[in-house]
Parts: C-alpha cells; structure tokens; sequence
C-alpha cells in the first residue's frame, strides 16, 4: 500500500514513468481499490473511457441512416421495376435459353430475345407517350421564357424612370 | 510514401488525432471536419512525409496546429461551446462510478488548452514526455510542469466533490 501511495504521489506531481503509470491503471481497473484510493478511481475510469473513443464510432450513427435510406430507395426501386417487367410481359421467366411466355416454354434462343426484344421495344413506346406531355410542358416554359425576361426589364426600366425622377 | 504506406502510417492514427482535436476544440463535428483536413492535407504532401523522422509526433503537432489556426481564426482566445456528450459505461457499471467518470471528463474539458491537451496526450494516449514536448513546442520540463498541474487541479476537484457527497450521505 505504501508503494502505491507513493506512486499516487508522483503521479500528482507529473514525475510517473508510463510503467508506473500502467501499475496505477491496472491497480484501479481492478475490484481491489482501498477504500482510501477510492476517490481517485473515477479519473482512471474517465481515462479509460476517452481512450476508447474513436472517430469511426462517433461517424457511424448518421452515414448508417444515410446507407439505410439509400438501400430501402434503391430495394425499392429494384421491385418496382420487377414488377413492372412482369406485368408489362406476362410473367416471363428467361432461365438460361429459354423463355416463359404466358405458361408456354420457347426453348428457341432466338425467339426468346426476339420477343423480349419487342416487349422492351413496347415498353420504351409506353414510356414515351407517357413523356410526351412533359416534354411539351418543358416546351411550353421554354417560350415563356422571353416574356418572363419581359417582365424583368420592365421592372428594370420602371426603376430606372424613379431614380431619374427622384434626381 | 505509397497508399498502403499511407493507411498504416497516417491514416491508423485517425482516433488519435479526432481525440485530440475534439479536447482542443471542444466540439465534436468541429474535431471530426479537423481531422478529415489534415488527412486530405497529408495526402496531398505525402512525398515529402517520407523525410519524417517520427510519423505519429509529426502527424499529432501538425493536427494541434491546424486546431490552434481555427481557434484563432474564430477569435483570439476563443474556445468552441462545450458540445460534447460521453458514452456511456456498460450496463453493469454502477450509475454513481459512471457519473463521476463523466463528470472527470467535464473537468478536464474545463482545463485550460494545453493543461487538457497535455494531460489527454499523457494519460489517455500514454504519450512519452519527448513527444508531448515536441506536439506542444515546450520543454519538457514544462510539460511535466503542466501534467502535475493538470492532475493537481482534477485531484483537488475530485476530492473536493467526494467529501460533498459523502457530506450529504450523512445528512440524509
């Protein structure tokens, strides 16, 4: 014990070496801390928690929600596409060279791609149609663009006549 | 110094230098965005790293540097608000040891800079007094000075709040 109390008290004096002060933090990490040694156990214990602080820990609780997000949009987006290919062909199963077209089995390879080919072909027209009104709401503002331009002159001009009265 | 150089040199040392950045400034993104400078930093100067004698000292005094530029880039003697929020101890850690714990980590966050850099280099990262010396840019006598300082002042801090408690055991 006295050995300890004198290590405690180069310790407090900044004059410990680091296998000294190794003694002291296995000395307190164990159960058998005098009782008059008790008060200093909790600056240890705070020691030990501090070193076990890292930065990838610390990192770990937003990103994981971001990866989380991104694999919950991504799934999602994987099954709805599955689910549109089979509604949109009929439930074709392709295994290896053959295809499953509504119950029947085409084993011709080249038919097989032949009529995904075109299911994908309808598809794509599907699709476009389903575009063509944006394209031509994105035409729309395109044109009125000019006149927005318009508006932001005028406004210009309208400030430029009230400085020049006000002079 | 190559890529895997790089990862087992500097890169390993990332837990060290947030530990470090965060007891300077005090502030957990703050410490975090310090951190993830000075490795963009090093990498983009990791030819020259190869001159370096002693890797992990270099690496912790450049980090105290660049935290010391963004306290002095925020104000002269401007300290970042104490944002800091400790884990927790296992489960089976009795409350009250916990809470004295976090309460030793609040006390060294209350110490000045480099009293709290010193004594977290020493204590927690069990640097040796040579490399303290050359992290900080003082003696080593002054930082043995600022150590038993350091541990005085928790000490006194330490006691002072058990003879409280133990005050108020005896009350009720």
């Amino acid at each position: 014990m006295e050995h300890l109390n004198k290590i405690l008290d180069k310790y407090f004096n900044g004059e410990t070496s680091v296998d000294e002060e190794n003694i002291l933090k296995l000395y307190f990490k164990s159960d058998q801390v005098a009782a008059e040694h008790l008060a200093y156990k909790p600056l240890f214990d705070a020691f030990k928690i501090e070193a076990s602080e890292t930065l990838a820990i610390k990192q770990q609780s937003k990103p994981r929600q971001f990866f989380l997000q991104q694999w919950i949009y991504a799934g999602s987006g994987v099954a709805a596409a599955v689910l549109l290919a089979l509604w949109l062909f009929g439930s074709p199963l392709f295994q290896g060279d053959y295809a499953i077209v509504n119950g029947t089995r085409i084993n011709d390879h080249e038919l097989a791609l032949q009529i995904a080919q075109s299911k994908i072909n309808k598809v794509g027209q599907i699709l476009g149609d389903k575009l063509q009104p944006l394209e031509s709401i994105q035409t729309v503002k395109n044109s009125l663009k000019p006149a927005k331009k318009m508006g932001e002159i005028k406004t210009e001009i309208n400030n430029i006549k009230q400085m020049l009265i006000l002079e | 110094m190559e890529k895997t150089q790089f990862t087992n040199q500097i890169l390993s040392l990332t837990d060290r230098l947030f530990r470090l950045a965060k007891s300077m400034l005090r502030n957990e993104d703050a410490a975090r965005d310090a951190v993830q400078d000075l490795n963009l930093k090093l990498w983009e100067k990791r030819t020259q790293l190869n001159q370096v004698e002693n890797i992990p000292a270099f690496v912790m005094r450049s980090m105290r540097n660049q935290c010391l530029d963004i306290i002095r880039q925020k104000h002269e003697n401007y300290e970042f608000p104490t944002e800091i929020v400790y884990d927790d101890l296992n489960p089976y850690e009795h409350t009250e040891q916990k809470d004295m714990a976090k309460r030793v980590c609040h006390m060294i966050d209350s110490l000045p800079e480099l009293q709290r850099t010193i004594i977290r280099m020493r204590d927690v990262e069990g640097m040796d007094l040579k490399d303290i010396a050359f992290v900080t840019g003082i003696s080593e006598n002054a930082v043995s000075v600022n150590l038993s300082r350091a541990r005085q002042k928790i000490r006194d801090q330490l006691l002072k709040e058990t003879k409280l408690v133990e005050e108020k055991t005896w009350n009720t």
